[in-house]
């Protein structure tokens, strides 16, 4: 059954859209939101959203481009081009076969390729080397400012690029932990002010809390904090508690009692040298009236992001002092260096100065620009920047050992490793919940384990909106994985015999199931497996312990590799690309070998433009000391990294084999389950 | 169950700039007709009745005026964002920028080059301004406060709308400065905060009658001022005041608490009663004359108070508490204070040619060229009745002169003064035209320093505001010049 036409033109027509933007000579986007405000972009993903796109399939390559971006913080413009480019490049009518070559190409071409070929070009951000891996201060700035041409004006990247470091010097966050906890909580940690010129923005120490004080008492030197989510003032009663008042004096003694008691507080409070309260909730105004008797400053009212933050940074708990004893001892409580009033604007700001318990030293940024629209721009910017660092602390790994040389898939998906890797897998993805990429691997995992069902089943029982709605038309060749693959499931069943009559494919998968979708699922899990584990890390401080990959003698890709940036890594890819599919017998894997390696070069190509005879020159420069065995000719200071460019084209190449596996597009009426994930971009 | 509609796909629009050069000379017009000290008036008004506004206020004007076009948008929405932190230099920005982007806009250079030079440009500017060598700086003498009437008064001067006299200007101009210097604390401290101070309208009285009164103004819509003010004193001169943050309503259960079951003949609401008219008659004892209380007093107590002439003034709010407990002094507010002032009518012409910018000569010429008309042409919008504008060749001011004069006279026996009042000789001075067009030579030097000594009448401009108006200016013109589509949600 042929492909789509549609989905060239659908994927050029994207590409066209998102080229504007791209690389260093690109503009910025002025998209105008349905209520009339203005944002400033050349986010991709923002870009792309904004678009509101019709076609489903268009869908589908927005929200995986989103996918993309909100995983390694960068490249969903280059994903839609080169997207665009390799189903443009795939010959009408071979495509399915070009589709099914796809994962043995990736496993024996693609993960050659960079593993031996582009190994020997690849730099390191880190100097030292080793797990605790600290980024080089020089890198860290010519990471941060290409970065920063990808997405700001030609006049504002230097500026927010040195910020940026300034800002990652500054907290000592060019380790692992304290980047995480910085781009984490880079939404509390900056602020916003309209009006003054971007030479204004400074980073300041401290942290600047969006309130103001209930209670100040100004304080000089360190004084000690304490953090509280409850109401100091005790209650009466509690929610589902009855009180009997018997008499007027009764209750007024009681009163006198809440009163009293929070008075005690209050004093021991401040006896113990605790002379600011940072509450996540209102306080009753008895305990403002003796804070400021006792000369306590009180802020409250605290987001819970806010009151996180707090907590992460000083790591203390909430404070408590329900109980018997008002007379405990506070333990938790943070030291403070200072803590005062400030105006940014016409906003008023708590600004206080933590120690840290941790290697994080607090310190945040105050963003200045004409208008909201560009100081958001350039906060986005700065965000993704982190995070696309905080992919360098990644290594690819080879799929452990054995598989990757194993030409019969049968036999080595059979031979006990999987199962085990499997439940791993989904118990990861359970844990940091992001159920985009878990709803993808249940679907694989499915396929390639029937005989675990009973494992699978306790997994979808823990999680039963994993299981794709059977009339999810969203991203549809996880369905058809579903729907193939799990004839046995009485569930799907109906759908599938509907399936069955449309899909000559269908057939071949059921004549050739040990060999074809075998190989095709268990990368599909690999893949999608580390997709998911750093999903985790960059979401949960709770899984700090495991943020630096697990080093393995056979990794495709080191911890910090970098390349220079401007198409080095996309030619070099050709180069070897090339190089590596020679030695490959099966005809389809050359032929898709050719195809992803010309589509490669359509990134450089874009970002040289119109510029005449500039990709040209600079491809025969590259390619002639490639063959030469010389050092590739480099101007450029700017770097970028491999990691992310890497997840760039596995996840291109993914997308791809998702888009020429559909077959059939249902309409459906009803409104569709949105599966809960904080970064979930398929709400087209 | 959420309703299932189709958003309808965005309209995407690429090279946005290409559609703006119509609206953008049209807001150009009314801006630059509103410019100086005689700027002409805008009337605006819906064509539905209701209030009709006249005014040459950038707020105003940028505030009522619906742009619907989205890069203009975001034009007006960043000098707003300016006004609204400076309050001032509203309409220079506005021009500044609308004739950077124009100009700009008209070169035909890849705007990634304009941007990096126009930043080079005005970084260059910026320093130049900071730069003891600026000759269009005037600092401001405290002890004398000659500076700060003329400040206020060109303030004052180039809001038309206004209809003031020069009498009443200067009568504004000595009470304004008067309220600042109320601001100013007392006590010199390390970190020094500025106070207060609150503008209240009276309609229906002559301008000479506004004046200052000392102290702080508490909103009480309830007592009538046409008895006599029944306040107990405690000697002739001083009343004792209670400051309350807490309610005083006798309310007794926060919403969010459990079930209350009270037994009957039993009146909590009595009970609390009682002790606010004990707090009551507490404050009669102790003399206290007047009691602000942030939230809400009890009708009962309120009565209770005024029957004992002790003034009550419940529902506060922050803007009187925070002044209240400054007067015990603990709260800190930071204000920018404006020290720099310099001359209004400057244009800072000066080139320099530098190196590592990434273009060619002629480009470079041709940005330079742009930028510095732009600074130009909002020089000119100063004169509006078609009367020549001059500067001249050793200073860089700008000379107006009045309409009605041939242009081939000699310039020297017609100007006296130059715009900003410093320069007042004459002699040994070449002028040329000022063109907001292209072709008029640009002065080869940097200006001269004129040794400046306050005189009476100088026309003064916020340092600050001009030195905040310029960046901006440039920064949005870059801004919108780096725009490569719109993309316009059209759900």
């Amino acid at each position: 059954m042929a492909a789509r036409p549609g989905l060239q033109q659908e994927a050029a027509v994207l590409a066209g859209a998102v080229r504007g933007s791209l690389g260093p000579r690109g503009g910025r986007a002025l998209l105008v939101r349905p209520d009339g405000r203005a944002l400033l972009t050349r986010d991709g993903r923002r870009l792309l959203e904004a678009l509101s796109l019709q076609p489903p399939t268009a869908r589908v390559m927005a929200a995986c481009a989103c996918r993309l971006q909100s995983a390694t913080g960068d490249g969903a413009k280059t994903f839609v081009l080169l997207l665009a480019a390799v189903l443009g490049a795939m010959r009408e009518g071979s495509q399915r076969r070009a589709a099914r070559a796809l994962p043995a190409f990736e496993r024996r071409v693609l993960e050659r390729a960079v593993a031996r070929g582009l190994r020997p070009h690849l730099r390191s951000a880190f100097p030292a080397g080793g797990p605790g891996a600290e980024l080089e201060a020089a890198a860290l700035e010519a990471l941060l400012e290409a970065y920063l041409r990808g997405r700001l004006g030609p006049g504002e990247r230097r500026a927010v690029a040195l910020l940026g470091c300034e800002l990652c010097a500054r907290c000592e966050a060019r380790r692992s932990p304290a980047l995480r906890l910085l781009c984490g909580r880079f939404a509390q940690l900056h602020a916003a002010v309209a009006g003054l010129p971007l030479a204004r923005s400074r980073v300041l120490p401290g942290v600047l809390l969006r309130r103001d004080f209930a209670a100040y008492c100004s304080a000089g030197g360190r004084l000690r904090a304490v953090l509280v989510t409850r109401c100091l003032r005790p209650v009466l009663t509690a929610p589902g508690v009855e009180c009997a008042v018997r008499s007027e004096r009764q209750h007024r003694a009681a009163l006198r009692w809440c009163g009293g008691r929070t008075e005690a507080v209050m004093e021991h409070l401040r006896s113990s040298g605790v002379r600011l309260l940072l509450s996540g909730v209102k306080q009753h105004e008895e305990v403002i009236y003796y804070a400021k008797l006792h000369g306590v400053s009180v802020v409250e009212c605290l987001s819970s992001e806010e009151v996180a933050l707090i907590s992460e940074i000083t790591g203390i708990s909430p404070y408590d002092p329900a109980g018997d004893s008002v007379q405990r001892e506070i333990t938790e409580a943070a030291v403070v260096t200072f803590c005062q009033p400030l105006l940014l604007g016409s906003q008023r700001y708590v600004h206080i100065g933590f120690s840290s318990a941790g290697a994080f030293q607090p310190h945040c940024l105050v963003l200045c620009a004409p208008i909201d629209a560009v100081n958001e721009q350039h906060a986005a910017a700065l965000h993704g920047a982190f995070t696309m660092l905080l992919q360098l602390f990644r290594a690819v790994d080879q799929e452990c050992g054995a598989e990757g040389e194993s030409q019969n898939g049968a036999s080595g998906v059979g031979s006990g490793y999987s199962p085990a890797t499997e439940t791993q897998v989904v118990t990861e993805s359970i844990a940091c919940g992001s159920s985009q990429v878990s709803e993808h691997q249940l679907g694989a995992c499915r396929g390639e384990t029937a005989a675990h069902s009973s494992d699978l089943a306790l997994q979808e029982s823990e999680r039963p909106d994993c299981t794709p709605p059977a009339s999810a038309p969203g991203p549809h060749s996880k369905e058809l994985n579903v729907c193939t693959d799990g004839a046995d499931s009485a569930g799907t069943h109906k759908l599938h015999t509907l399936y069955e009559c449309a899909d000559g494919m269908n057939e071949s998968h059921q004549r050739h199931p040990a060999v074809c979708s075998h190989r095709n699922y268990s990368t599909a899990v690999a893949g999608t497996a580390t997709l998911c584990e750093h999903l985790g890390v960059g979401k949960g401080p709770e899984k700090a312990g495991c943020g630096v990959a697990q080093s393995c003698p056979c990794s495709i890709l080191e911890a910090g590799s970098v390349l220079p940036v401007g198409g080095y890594f996309e030619i070099l890819l050709h180069y070897y690309i090339q190089h590596y599919a020679k030695q490959v017998q099966q005809s389809a894997v050359t032929v898709i070998s050719n195809v992803v390696a010309d589509a490669l070069l359509s990134i450089p190509k874009a970002l040289y433009g119109t510029e005449r005879n500039g990709f040209t020159k600079f491809y025969l420069e590259t390619t002639e000391a490639l063959r030469k065995n010389q050092p590739l000719p480099v101007n450029e200071k700017g770097l970028e990294s491999v990691y992310c460019k890497y997840q760039l084209v596995t996840s291109v190449l993914h997308c791809v084999t998702e888009l020429l596996n559909i077959d059939l597009i249902i309409g459906v009426k009803r409104p569709l389950q949105k599966i809960e994930d904080n970064d979930s971009d398929d709400d087209f | 169950m959420s309703c299932l509609e189709a958003k309808k796909p965005s309209l995407f629009i690429s090279e946005p700039l290409t559609t703006v050069s119509q609206p953008l000379s049209l807001l150009i017009a009314i801006l630059k007709s509103c410019y100086g000290p005689a700027g002409r008036l805008k009337q605006l008004h819906n064509g539905v009745g209701g209030y009709v506004c006249l005014t040459s206020q950038s707020s105003a004007i940028l505030g009522r005026l619906s742009v619907s076009h989205p890069v203009l948008k975001v034009l007006t929405a960043s000098v707003q964002n300016h006004v609204s932190r400076f309050s001032d230099c509203g309409l220079f920005t506005a021009i500044l920028c609308c004739s950077l982007i124009e100009n700009f806009k008209n070169l035909n250079i890849a705007s990634c080059t304009v941007i990096k030079i126009s930043k080079h440009l005005l970084s260059l500017c910026t320093d130049y301004l900071k730069s003891e060598a600026c000759g269009c700086r005037v600092s401001v003498d405290f002890s004398n406060l000659e500076t700060l009437l003329c400040l206020v008064r060109s303030i004052l001067t180039s809001k038309p709308a206004c209809m003031l006299n020069k009498t009443e200007v200067d009568h504004l101009a000595v009470l304004i400065v008067k309220a600042f210097m109320f601001t100013v604390p007392c006590h010199p401290e390390a970190k020094p905060v500025l106070g207060k101070c609150v503008t209240v309208p009276v309609k229906g009285r002559r301008v000479l009658d506004s004046t200052v009164i000392p102290g702080l103004l508490i909103e009480t819509p309830e007592i009538q001022f046409a008895k006599p003010f029944p306040v107990r004193r405690t000697t002739s001169d001083t009343v004792k005041v209670a400051v309350f943050c807490v309610s005083m309503s006798g309310d007794l259960f926060d919403p969010e608490e459990g079930t209350v079951t009270v037994h009957r003949r039993i009146s909590l609401e009595m009970s609390e009663l009682d002790q606010l008219l004990n707090v009551g008659k507490q404050l009669v004892n102790d003399e206290v004359g007047l009691v602000v209380c942030q939230k809400v007093i009890h009708p009962s107590l309120k009565q209770y108070l005024k029957d004992n002439h002790v003034v009550a003034v419940d529902r506060a709010g922050l803007s009187v508490m925070e002044p209240l407990s400054q007067v015990t002094g603990n709260e800190l507010v930071l204000y920018w204070l404006a020290a720099m002032i310099y001359c209004t009518n400057d244009h800072r012409l000066f080139y320099e040619n530098s190196k590592g910018v990434d273009c060619s000569q002629t480009q470079y010429q041709l940005i330079a060229d742009a930028f510095c008309h732009s600074l130009e042409s909002v020089a000119c919008s100063l004169s509006h009745d078609d009367g020549e504008i001059l500067t001249d060749m050793a200073y860089g001011h700008c000379w107006l002169v009045p309409s009605g004069f041939p242009s081939v006279t000699n310039w020297s026996d017609l100007l006296s003064k130059c715009g900003c009042r410093i320069n007042s000789s004459t002699k040994d001075l070449n002028w040329r035209h000022l063109r907001p067009l292209f072709g008029s030579s640009p002065i080869e030097n940097c200006p001269k320093e004129p040794s400046v000594k306050v005189a009476d009448f100088m026309m003064l401009d916020c340092f600050a505001a001009k030195y905040n108006g310029l960046q901006v200016a440039v920064e949005t013109a870059n801004l919108i010049l780096d725009l490569s589509c719109v993309i316009e949600d059209q759900n």
